[in-house]
């Protein structure tokens, strides 16, 4: 922020402006703040912020409730959701289809002899002449 | 900005469709945006009113941030931010047909006094301070964000922060000092 050395005035007045906490101070600063926070001056001013800081954390407000969350949660993006709710459906059918039909495959590759491959239907084997009538 | 933003892998998930994203930016963000809401509204119904509103915003915005411009965090007190001035600013208009004193408005002394009693000193004497002085306390020492973050969340430079918060606590300072004399705290 500044090139100037960092100075007790410059202390007293990140006190003043962020309270006794020097976390909250400008990172840029900390280093020289702590080296300052350690001297008589330094710790009165510290103890002087810290007590307004004390006083205002006496100021609570209520937390939200589970119902706000809910609602909050229930406005989610939906086609966010519904696009990824899509995609893990897409995916499901896409893994029972391919199993499917490798698995139709090598039922076929399996059960099926390629001699009677030629007189088979979906419904099963048909005996010789079957298709005759009588 | 020095450090990266620490909630852009939580958005880039979002935007992907995770859910379990969704409901950790929720249980991350709500209790802070509702937090800052009610100091600045005093009123617990309006400030849920500001979350849900503020997380329209955000689910919308979610899908196609843009990291590296603006913190989210920061992004989203600036949102609540204005939410509230506008309840605030159409609360004035309701409850008084004076002209307001949009350069550094505070509220009325009627409204002041049933803060006091509803609320404590503390929230009270935050009340009464001007509309920018209040701000910068609330988001610094309530939000705990950097000096930085609230510059920019109300667009002042850092050094106008620092003076705004000084002079905001001086006030504080001096009127609950003033109240502790006199054993109302």
């Amino acid at each position: 922020m500044t090139s100037e050395p960092f100075s007790l005035e410059r202390f007293q007045a990140l006190a003043d402006a962020y309270g006794g906490v020097i976390a909250r101070w400008p990172s840029s600063e900390k280093d020289d703040a702590l080296r300052v926070s350690r001297t008589p001056e330094g710790r009165a001013i510290l103890a002087d912020a810290l007590a307004l800081d004390e006083t205002l954390d006496s100021w609570l407000v209520p937390a939200p409730n589970h119902a706000l969350a809910a609602c909050v949660l229930a406005g989610a993006p939906r086609t966010l959701i519904a696009r990824s709710v899509k995609l893990w459906w897409t995916a499901i059918g896409m893994t029972v289809a391919l199993s499917g039909a490798t698995a139709g495959i090598a039922a076929t590759t399996i059960l099926t002899p390629a001699s009677q491959a030629d007189s088979m239907t979906v419904f099963g084997d048909l005996p010789t002449g079957s298709d005759r009538n009588g | 900005m020095d450090n990266p933003d620490p909630d852009v892998a939580l958005l880039s998930r979002l935007s992907r469709g995770d859910p379990t994203a969704a409901r950790l930016l929720v249980t991350g963000k709500l209790p802070r945006i509702v937090g800052l809401a009610n100091r600045m509204l005093r009123d617990t119904a309006e400030a849920e009113d500001v979350a849900q509103e503020a997380f329209v915003r955000v689910w919308r915005q979610a899908g196609s941030w843009q990291p590296g411009r603006a913190r989210f965090d920061t992004w989203l007190h600036t949102v609540v931010l204005n939410l509230c001035r506008d309840r605030l600013r159409r609360r004035r208009e309701i409850t008084s047909d004076a002209v307001v004193d949009l350069a550094d408005p505070a509220p009325d002394a009627e409204a002041t006094i049933v803060a006091a009693e509803r609320d404590g000193a503390v929230a009270a004497a935050i009340a009464a301070l001007p509309e920018r002085q209040r701000e910068a306390i609330l988001l610094v020492h309530y939000q705990d964000l950097t000096g930085a973050a609230a510059a920019e969340a109300l667009g002042v430079s850092v050094e106008a922060l620092e003076s705004l918060l000084a002079r905001g606590r001086r006030t504080l300072r001096a009127q609950l000092s003033q109240k502790g004399a006199n054993g109302d705290i």
